[in-house]
C-alpha cells in the first residue's frame, strides 16, 4: 500500500512537467504583448523594449522554457507576478485555502443532500419520491450557477439580509451562498449516480441475506447497500471536486472571493504569464493528489480493491526474491 | 405423512399460500394454494424445477419477498401457532435470523463483499441479543466459524478470500448462529461441486441434529432428497402435485410428473444411450392451464384433467397426489 502511494506520488513529477511545458508553450503562443499590457497604451517604444528585455521576452523560446523549468523544478520557485511583483507561492498559499474551503463546502452540501436523495429515489423506484428526486436532479443540472447566484443574493442578502452578498469577511458564513449556487450540478450528478448504483446493489443477494438476518430496513439500506454502492459515488465526488476546483472562477468572481479562480483569470487578462503558469501547475498537482485520494478511498471502502493494490506489491517481492 | 386430525397445529403449518408477482402489468401466479407442514427436527424436501415457486415459498415464510411487484395474496403461515403473515414488521424482524433462518443458493453472491465474514456472523447474533442464547457476538461468531470448519483466525477476512465451499460454510454459520428452530435451505448445494456438496450436506445434518432444527430443503436433486429428507413435496407451477413421506414417494411415485422426474434420472447400471426428459416446458405462469398445470405435458391427460382444478386424492399407501387419473395410470404402469 505504502509502495503504491509512493509510486503514485512519483508519477506526479512527469505530470507536473508536462503541464508546465504545455502551459508555458500556450502562453508563448498567445497573441498580445505583455510589456504593452503592463505599461499601458501610453508607453513609449523604448520603455516597451526595456520592459521586454527585463522580462526576458527577447530570449529564444527554448532558453526561456529551460530557465522556467529550472526555476520551478530545481529551485522550487514559481517566480513573482509581473504586475504586482508579489511572490506567487506566497499568494497561492493565501488564496488556495479559500478556493479549497469553497469547494469543500460545496461538495459537502452537494453530497450531503445528493446521496440521501439518490437513496430515496432508488428505494422508491418508479414511485412519486423517485420522480421528484429525478426532476430535481434534472433542474439541478440545467440551472446556470451564475443565474442562481444572483437569485440567491437578491433573496438572502438583499431582501432578507441574512447572508453577506460578497467577500469573505464573515468567515465560513460568507461561503454559504457561493457554495449553494455552485452545488446544483454536483448535487444532481451525485443523486443520479447514487440512484443507479443503489438500484444495482439493492437487488443483490447479500441484501436479501441481510434482510433474512433480521437487519432493520434502514440499516439494510445505509449499512449494507450504500457501502457497496459507494465506488461510483466516490468517483463522481472526485470528478466534481476537480470540476469545482477548476471552475471556481465564475462563482469567485460573482461573490468577489479572492481565490485561485479570480487569481488566474485576472492574470490571464493582464498577460501575467508566471502567475497563469504557476497557478495552473499548482491546480494540476492538486488535482493529481485528489485522484490519488479517490483511489485510496476506493481501497478504504472495498477490501477487494485494497487487495489489488497490495497484490502488486506482493508480486514484486516475489520477483525480487 | 403427519395426519391432519390433530387439533394442534404442526410446528410449521402453511395453509393455502398464494403469492403473485406483477410484472409489466401481467400477473405471475407463482404460488397457488400451497399447503405444507413440518414438525420440529424433521426435514421436508420441496422438489421442483426452476420457476416452480420453491424459493418464493421460502421467502414468503420469512416475508423477504421483493417490495416491488411481489405480493402474498392469501393463506396462513403458522410457526408455533403464530401466524407470521399477520405479524408486525418489528416482530417479524425478531424472528428472521433467530427463529427462522435461510441458507441461500449461491454462496458467491450471498455474502456482503465489503464486510468481514466474522462481522457478518456476529451481526446476526448482535441483532438477536435480547432473545438469543448468546451474549458475546464476536465470541459466538468465532465459535460458529470453528463449528463449520473454518479457523477462527479468519474472522477478519473478507468473502473474496474464501472459496465457494468455504463461503457456503460461512452462510451456514450465519444461518445457524442463533440456533434457529427452522432452517430454510434454498438449494444449498446447487452451486457447489459434488465432493463439497456431500460435506456441506453432512455439516447441515450434524448441526441440525444437535439443535433439533426443522428444515425445509428446497432442491431439484432427487439424490439430495433421498439422502436428507423425511417428507417430500413435489411442486409444479406453484402447486403441490404429490406429498408424502420419502419412503412413500420414492417407492410408489404416483403423479405422472413425479414418475417423469424419477424416469429422468439416468440408470448407472445400464448402458443408456439417451436421457429421458419430460417432454415439453413448464407452463407460462402468467397464463396457467385451467385444469391440471401439468396436463399439457402429461402422457395420460384426458379432457377431465383440463376442465377444472384437480383436487387431492389419497394414494393406496396413504400419501397425497393431485391427479384424477391415478387409478388409470396405475393400471397402465402395472
Amino acid at each position: 500500500m505504502v509502495r503504491y502511494v509512493i509510486k503514485r506520488l512519483l508519477w506526479m513529477i512527469p505530470i507536473a512537467l508536462g503541464v508546465a511545458i504545455l502551459v508555458f508553450t500556450l502562453m508563448t503562443a498567445t497573441p498580445g504583448d505583455p510589456a504593452q499590457t503592463l505599461l499601458g497604451a501610453t508607453a513609449t517604444e523604448t520603455d516597451l523594449a526595456a520592459k521586454r528585455e527585463e522580462l526576458g521576452l527577447n530570449d529564444p523560446y527554448f532558453v526561456r522554457l529551460g530557465d522556467y523549468l529550472t526555476n520551478v523544478f530545481i529551485k522550487f520557485d514559481l517566480g513573482a507576478s509581473w504586475v504586482t511583483s508579489v511572490d506567487i507561492m506566497d499568494t497561492i498559499a493565501v488564496r488556495m485555502p479559500r478556493t479549497l474551503v469553497l469547494t469543500i463546502v460545496t461538495l459537502i452540501i452537494a453530497f450531503g443532500l445528493g446521496i440521501p436523495l439518490g437513496v430515496m429515489a432508488a428505494t422508491h423506484q418508479n414511485k412519486w419520491q423517485d420522480s421528484i428526486a429525478m426532476v430535481l436532479a434534472m433542474i439541478g443540472v440545467a440551472i446556470p450557477n451564475f443565474w442562481l447566484a444572483l437569485l440567491l443574493i437578491s433573496l438572502f442578502s438583499v431582501k432578507l439580509a441574512w447572508l453577506p452578498p460578497m467577500g469573505i469577511e464573515m468567515g465560513l458564513v460568507s461561503y454559504i451562498l457561493p457554495a449553494l449556487s455552485n452545488c446544483t450540478g454536483a448535487l444532481a450528478n451525485c443523486a443520479r449516480q447514487t440512484r443507479s448504483s443503489m438500484l444495482d446493489v439493492i437487488r443483490a443477494d447479500y441484501i436479501t441475506t441481510a434482510r433474512s438476518k433480521g437487519v432493520p430496513e434502514r440499516s439494510v439500506i445505509y449499512k449494507h447497500a450504500l457501502k457497496n454502492a459507494m465506488i461510483p459515488i466516490i468517483t463522481a465526488a472526485g470528478g466534481a471536486f476537480g470540476h469545482l476546483l477548476g471552475g471556481a472562477m465564475i462563482i469567485e468572481t460573482i461573490f468577489n472571493i479572492p481565490g485561485m479562480g479570480t487569481y488566474i483569470i485576472g492574470s490571464l487578462n493582464n498577460r501575467d504569464y508566471p502567475v497563469v503558469q504557476g497557478g495552473t501547475i499548482f491546480l494540476a498537482l492538486a488535482f493529481s493528489l485528489l485522484m490519488l485520494l479517490v483511489d485510496l478511498l476506493y481501497a478504504a471502502v472495498d477490501p477487494r480493491i485494497k487487495a489489488q493494490y497490495a497484490g502488486k506489491k506482493r508480486k514484486k517481492v516475489k520477483a525480487n526474491a | 405423512m403427519p395426519d391432519n386430525n390433530k387439533t394442534q397445529l404442526p410446528f410449521l403449518d402453511i395453509k393455502d399460500l398464494v403469492v403473485e408477482y406483477v410484472s409489466d402489468g401481467e400477473i405471475v401466479h407463482a404460488v397457488n394454494g400451497v399447503d405444507l407442514h413440518l414438525e420440529r427436527g424433521k426435514t421436508l424436501g420441496l422438489v421442483g424445477e426452476t420457476g416452480a415457486g420453491k424459493t418464493t415459498i421460502a421467502k414468503s415464510i420469512l416475508r423477504i419477498l421483493p417490495d416491488v411487484g411481489a405480493k402474498i395474496c392469501g393463506g396462513q403461515v403458522h410457526l408455533d401457532g403464530e401466524n407470521l403473515l399477520e405479524l408486525q414488521e418489528v416482530d417479524m424482524r425478531k424472528i428472521r435470523g433467530n427463529k427462522i433462518s435461510m441458507i441461500f443458493q449461491d454462496p458467491m453472491t450471498a455474502l456482503n463483499p465489503v464486510q468481514t465474514v466474522g462481522d457478518q456472523i456476529a451481526e446476526v447474533v448482535h441483532l438477536h441479543l435480547e432473545h438469543g442464547d448468546h451474549t458475546d457476538p464476536v465470541a459466538r461468531a468465532k465459535e460458529m466459524l470453528e463449528i463449520v470448519g473454518i479457523p477462527a483466525e479468519r474472522y477478519h477476512e473478507y468473502p473474496h478470500q474464501f472459496s465457494g465451499g468455504m463461503k457456503q460454510r460461512v452462510v451456514i454459520a450465519i444461518a445457524l448462529a442463533c440456533n434457529p428452530d427452522l432452517l430454510l435451505a434454498d438449494e444449498p448445494t446447487t452451486a457447489l461441486d459434488v465432493t463439497i456438496q456431500a460435506q456441506v450436506l453432512d455439516l447441515i445434518g450434524d448441526l441440525r441434529k444437535k439443535y433439533n432444527t426443522a428444515m425445509l430443503l428446497i432442491t431439484h436433486d432427487m439424490g439430495v432428497v433421498a439422502q436428507v429428507c423425511d417428507d417430500v413435496a413435489v411442486i409444479y407451477a406453484g402447486t403441490i402435485l404429490e406429498y408424502g413421506t420419502k419412503r412413500q414417494v420414492f417407492k410408489h411415485p404416483t403423479h405422472p410428473y413425479t414418475i417423469g422426474l424419477f424416469g429422468a434420472i439416468p440408470d448407472m447400471n445400464e448402458d443408456e444411450e439417451w436421457l429421458h426428459p419430460i417432454d415439453g416446458l413448464p407452463p407460462d405462469p402468467t397464463n396457467l392451464p385451467k385444469g391440471c398445470a401439468f396436463s399439457p405435458r402429461c402422457p395420460y391427460a384426458t379432457d377431465e384433467c383440463r376442465k377444472e382444478p384437480i383436487k387431492i386424492y389419497k394414494t393406496p399407501d396413504g400419501h397425497d397426489c393431485r391427479c384424477c387419473r391415478m387409478g388409470a395410470i396405475a393400471k397402465k404402469e402395472g
